[in-house]
C-alpha cells in the first residue's frame, strides 16, 4: 500500500475533479453569463485534475523506482483499534437520539477508553465509573448551566 | 494610540473576561502540552460555548487559548521530547538534553520567559503595525484581495506539506467543501445532490471540528502501543529559576528570534510550526559556537520559544486587518468572528473598533498570565500530563458532539463531524497535510466572490490583476512561493 499512496490518491482525485466539472451542468443558473455560478468550480475542477495527474506521474516514478526494494509492507496491527472507534462512533450516531446523551455517552466512552486501552480488562471497571461520571458532569454543565439543547432521550 | 490601547483594558477588566482569560490560557497549555492535542483542537472545541457569550468575552477567551496553546508545548519538548504542538518542535533539539543534564527546571523557566517576551515583542508589534495596514487595506480592489489570497493558499500549500502538489491539492479540496450550499454574489444553490439540510453548505464549525478533533481521536487507535511507551522520560523538574545575567546574555537572540517569528506570523498561512524550525537554525548559523547546539545549551531554547510564541502576534496583524489568517488557529478565529456576525478586515478598525482595541488589551493581559501560570503552576500542569490519554480523548469526543449539536440541535451536524473526521484521518494517511484544507475552506468563498467582482468590473479582463500594483506584487509573491518550494522540497516539515 505504502508504494502506491500517491497513485490512489492522484486516480481518486481525478475522479474527482471529473465528477465536479459534469457536476456543474446540473447547477441552475438564469442566464449563462461568463463568470456565473458555475465559473470558479470548473476552474477548480480543472486544477484539480492538473494537480492530481502531476501526482500520478509522481507516484507512478516513485513505484517504478522503489521496485524491489519491499519493506515493511504488512498492513499495521493497530487497523483492528481504528476500525472499531469507527464502529464505536457510528453506533454512538445512531443511539444518541433514542437513548439520550448522558446514557450513550457514558456507554460510549467506556467502550472508546477500553479499546484505546488495547484492551486492558483489569481497568474497565474504572472506565466505567469515569465516564459515567463524565458524561453526568458534561450534561449537567452544558444543559443547566450554558443551556446547551441536547438529547434527553429515554431518560428526560 | 496610549489611549486606545486604555480604552481597551478599561473594557477587558471586568470579572468575567478575567475568568474567561485565566481559563483560556490554561486549558490552551493543557492542550498545547498534552502530545496529539494542540492549540487549534482547543480552540475549535471550544467554538461553540462562543454563541452564548457577546464579542469581546469571546474574544477574550480564545486569545488565550491561543497564546496558552502554543506555550504549552515546551513542557512537554523539554521534558518528553515530544513535541506538545508542532510549534515547539525545535525546543526538543536542546531543551530535552538540558533536561538530561538536571537542568530540566533551567530550561523550563528559560522557555517560558522567552516565550514571554517573544509575545510581547509580537504583540507590540501588531499594535502599531495593523491600525495603518488597515488604513492601506481600506483601498483594496477586488483584484488586490484575489492575489492576497492566493498568496497566502500557495504559501501554506508549500509548507504546510512535505509535497507542494499536495498541499495545493489540500486547499483545492477545502474550496470544494465551500462551494457546496449557495454561490457567492448571486447564491444559487451548488452540490447539494439534492439534500435539503446542504442548502447553506457545511458549517463551519462541524466541519474544523471534524478536521481536527475526530480524526485525531481516530488515529489514536493506531497509537495504542506507542501511548504505552512514551511516558515520562524526565521525572525531576527541580527548581523553576534563571538568572537575569543569564537571561540579559541572550539579548541578541531573543530579539532576533523576535523579529523572525513575527515576521513569519505575519506571512500570511504560515505560523509557529514553521518559525520555530527557521529560527533555531539562524540561530545556529549565526552562533559563535554553533556545533554546542543539539547538546542542551539555552541557546537553542530561547531561539526556538521565542520565535513561536511572536508568530502569534504576527498571525494577528493579517487576521484583523486585512481579514486573512496567518495559520490555522487564526483560520479559527476568523470563524469566531463570523459567528458573531462580525467580518474581520479594515472595516472592523472604523466599525468595531472598541472591540479592536480589547482585542490587543486582552493579548497583553493572556501573555501575561501565561508567564504566571506556567511559572507557578508547572508541577500542575505536569502532573496532568499523567491522565492516559484513553480516557482524555472519549471525553473530548463527547465535548465535540455537545458543541456541535447545540449550535443546531442537528443530528445532520453530527454526521457532518464524523465525515469530516474521516476526510481529516483519510487524508492524513495519504499524507496531506490538513491545515490548507481549513484555509481553502474558510478562504475558497472569498476567493471567488473577488476573483467574480474583479472579472465583472473589468468586463471578463484579466488585465487588471496584472497592473494593479498590490496584486501584480502579491501574484509575483505567489509565483516565487511555489517555485521556493518546489526547489526546497521538504525541508521544512512543521505543519502551521
Amino acid at each position: 500500500m505504502q508504494r502506491y499512496k500517491d497513485i490512489v490518491s492522484g486516480a481518486f482525485l481525478l475522479l474527482i475533479a471529473a465528477v465536479l466539472y459534469t457536476a456543474t451542468f446540473n447547477i441552475r443558473t438564469f442566464m449563462e453569463t461568463a463568470y456565473g455560478a458555475t465559473f470558479v468550480p470548473r476552474l477548480v475542477a480543472i486544477v484539480i485534475a492538473v494537480l492530481s495527474l502531476i501526482l500520478l506521474i509522481q507516484g507512478i516514478q516513485k513505484a517504478r523506482r522503489s521496485e524491489g526494494e519491499e519493506g515493511a509492507e504488512t498492513v499495521p496491527k493497530s487497523g483492528r483499534h481504528v476500525i472499531l472507534t469507527f464502529g464505536l462512533i457510528i453506533g454512538y450516531i445512531l443511539v444518541l437520539d433514542k437513548l439520550g446523551f448522558i446514557l450513550s455517552t457514558a456507554i460510549y466512552s467506556t467502550l472508546q477508553m477500553y479499546v484505546l486501552s488495547d484492551f486492558n480488562r483489569r481497568k474497565i471497571v474504572l472506565y466505567l465509573i469515569i465516564s459515567t461520571i463524565a458524561s453526568v458532569t458534561l450534561y449537567l454543565v452544558f444543559k443547566k448551566l450554558l443551556y446547551v439543547m441536547l438529547p434527553t432521550g429515554i431518560l428526560g | 494610540m496610549l489611549g486606545n490601547i486604555i480604552s481597551g483594558f478599561a473594557d477587558i477588566f471586568t470579572i468575567q473576561i478575567m475568568f474567561l482569560l485565566i481559563a483560556g490560557v490554561a486549558i490552551g497549555i493543557l492542550f498545547g502540552a498534552i502530545p496529539g492535542l494542540t492549540a487549534t483542537m482547543a480552540v475549535a472545541l471550544c467554538l461553540p460555548l462562543t454563541f452564548a457569550l457577546p464579542v469581546i468575552p469571546s474574544m477574550a477567551l480564545l486569545v488565550g487559548l491561543y497564546i496558552g496553546g502554543i506555550s504549552g508545548g515546551l513542557i512537554t519538548a523539554i521534558l518528553l521530547k515530544i513535541p506538545g504542538t508542532p510549534a515547539s518542535i525545535a525546543t526538543t533539539f536542546d531543551g530535552h538534553p538540558m533536561a538530561e543534564k538536571g537542568e530540566a527546571g533551567k530550561a523550563l523557566s528559560i522557555g517560558i520567559i522567552s516565550s514571554f517576551l517573544g509575545g510581547l515583542f509580537s504583540i507590540i508589534v501588531l499594535i502599531f503595525v495593523s491600525p495603518p495596514l488597515a488604513q492601506i487595506a481600506i483601498r483594496f480592489t477586488p483584484y488586490d484581495y484575489f492575489a492576497v489570497i492566493l498568496f497566502s493558499l500557495t504559501m501554506m500549500a508549500g509548507l504546510a506539506g512535505r509535497s507542494l502538489v499536495k498541499g495545493l491539492l489540500s486547499g483545492m479540496l477545502g474550496m470544494v467543501f465551500a462551494m457546496i450550499g449557495g454561490a457567492p454574489i448571486d447564491g444559487f444553490p451548488r452540490f447539494t445532490a439534492g439534500i435539503k439540510e446542504l442548502d447553506a453548505g457545511f458549517d463551519l464549525l462541524p466541519t474544523l471540528i471534524g478536521l481536527f478533533a475526530i480524526s485525531e481521536i481516530i488515529r489514536a487507535g493506531e497509537e495504542t502501543k506507542l501511548m504505552k511507551g512514551a511516558r515520562k522520560t524526565v521525572e525531576k523538574v527541580g527548581q523553576l529559576y534563571v538568572s537575569m545575567k543569564e537571561m540579559l546574555s541572550q539579548t541578541g537572540n531573543l530579539l532576533r528570534s523576535s523579529v523572525i517569528g513575527t515576521a513569519i506570523g505575519i506571512l500570511p498561512g504560515i505560523g509557529g510550526g514553521v518559525s520555530n524550525i527557521i529560527s533555531y537554525t539562524v540561530a545556529r548559523r549565526q552562533s559563535k559556537h554553533p556545533e554546542k547546539f543539539g547538546t542542551g545549551i539555552p541557546d537553542g531554547v530561547v531561539a526556538s520559544e521565542t520565535a513561536n510564541n511572536a508568530s502569534i502576534g504576527g498571525a494577528m496583524v493579517p487576521l484583523l486587518s486585512l481579514g486573512i489568517p496567518g495559520d490555522t488557529v487564526t483560520a479559527m478565529l476568523i470563524g469566531a468572528f463570523m459567528i458573531q456576525g462580525i467580518s474581520p478586515g479594515p472595516m472592523m478598525f472604523q466599525m468595531h473598533s472598541e472591540l479592536v482595541n480589547s482585542i490587543f488589551a486582552a493579548l497583553l493581559v493572556a501573555n501575561l498570565i501565561m508567564l504566571v501560570l506556567m511559572m507557578g503552576g508547572l508541577k500542575i500542569f505536569v502532573k496532568l500530563l499523567n491522565i492516559p490519554r484513553e480516557i482524555l480523548l472519549p471525553i473530548i469526543f463527547a465535548v465535540c458532539i455537545i458543541g456541535v449539536f447545540g449550535v443546531n440541535s442537528r443530528l445532520f451536524d453530527v454526521w457532518t463531524v464524523l465525515f469530516f473526521g474521516i476526510v481529516g484521518y483519510v487524508m492524513e494517511k495519504f499524507d496531506f497535510p490538513l491545515a490548507p484544507i481549513i484555509l481553502g475552506f474558510i478562504l475558497g468563498p472569498i476567493l471567488e466572490e473577488n476573483l467574480r467582482r474583479g472579472l465583472m468590473f473589468s468586463d471578463g479582463s484579466i488585465l487588471p490583476f496584472f497592473t494593479n500594483p498590490i496584486s501584480a506584487i502579491f501574484l509575483a509573491l505567489s509565483v516565487i512561493s511555489v517555485a521556493l518550494s518546489l526547489r526546497k522540497g521538504g525541508m521544512w516539515k512543521g505543519q502551521a
